[in-house]
């Protein structure tokens, strides 16, 4: 025969102990929403961070020009494709005129070659000088342009 | 008195020996510095010289008429929006041709080199201010022309100490990039 033992507990006891047990459940818990809340917190700042703070020559693999200028420059392709050497250097805001030294002339630059400072393209601040191998210029004509957007994406090394 | 008088000598003969002995510490010191900045001006004016030896000037000349393929002075693109990429897309080009091919070689040469001066500026054996006036100008045209190859370079070779060291030689404040 099976005899099973209790205590007895007065039962105010009980019910005191099983608030405080409630308490400070519920503050364990809260804690551990906060800890979990301020770890999440801390990846993500430190993610967008290092993402903004460190400098990185791997530029995205795409170009942000304005549409239009890009438009300009797929009629253009003929006329890009005579100039000298592997890789184009194109002037996409000078678009059509695609003299470079007309170009140059708009501008005026006083330092030297190894004193040059680079400025990254990006869809806030769209490249105003692009470059493209002649094998990938002969593919640009063929990239479609999304209508209704200023700014476009185009890949720096287009395939076709 | 004469006890006094025997004291009060022995007290200033003391005092000027000790002073003596702290000149003597002072110019000991000050010709060890010097003797350790002629050193350091030694160990800089070897590293200068050793940029001139002729395997690693036919690779910076090579490395420097590359940019001749470039259709303008790059100066010309200065500060332009997109200049950081276009650069970017050359220098991969001269070094990662479309054929599959890959001339790094002369990159590798003079790139470890400045990484090795580098690396005596920052253990302070090389002076930084001589090895900045004869080889800052260099260093950051290569760092900062180079940059993607350099980029490439170590990940495809798993160089990972690759260009580190060589940001010891670049001017200060002259960031590769515009603000």
């Amino acid at each position: 025969m099976d005899v099973k033992y209790s205590i007895a507990r007065p039962v105010h006891l009980e019910t005191s102990s099983r608030r405080i047990y409630v308490a400070f459940e519920q503050i364990i818990l809260e804690m551990r929403f906060t800890v979990r809340f301020s770890i999440a917190c801390f990846y993500l700042f430190s993610s967008l961070f290092f993402s903004l703070a460190t400098p990185s020559y791997a530029h995205d693999h795409e170009w942000h020009v304005k549409a239009d200028d890009f438009r300009c420059v797929q009629q253009q392709v003929e006329k890009y494709l005579q100039q000298q050497g592997d890789q184009i250097l194109i002037f996409i805001v000078d678009c059509p005129d695609i003299d470079i030294v007309a170009s140059l002339q708009k501008r005026v630059q006083n330092s030297s070659g190894s004193d040059v400072k680079l400025k990254t393209n990006t869809p806030e601040r769209p490249a105003e000088v692009i470059t493209f191998s002649r094998s990938e210029l002969l593919c640009v004509a063929k990239i479609k342009i999304e209508e209704g957007r200023p700014v476009i994406a185009i890949p720096k090394n287009p395939s076709c | 008195m004469a006890v006094v008088i025997g004291v009060a000598y022995a007290a200033s003969q003391y005092y000027l020996s000790e002073r003596q002995a702290r000149k003597d510490d002072a110019v000991a010191i000050e010709k060890a510095e010097e003797q350790a900045r002629k050193v350091r001006v030694e160990a800089s004016l070897d590293f200068i010289r050793g940029y001139q030896q002729d395997h690693i000037v036919t690779a910076r000349l090579q490395l420097l008429n590359n940019w001749n393929k470039f259709p303008i002075p790059l100066s010309e693109i200065d500060g332009l929006p997109g200049s950081a990429e276009v650069i970017d897309q050359y220098a991969n080009s001269f070094i990662f041709q479309e054929d599959g091919t890959v001339e790094a070689d002369q990159l590798i040469t003079v790139i470890d080199y400045l990484d090795v001066v580098g690396t005596c500026v920052k253990e302070d054996i090389c002076l930084s201010s001589i090895i900045a006036t004869h080889l800052g100008r260099d260093a950051r045209s290569f760092y900062c022309l180079y940059g993607a190859p350099i980029e490439r370079l170590r990940k495809d070779r798993v160089l990972k100490n690759f260009a580190v060291e060589i940001k010891e030689l670049l001017p200060e404040g002259e960031d590769c990039y515009a603000q």
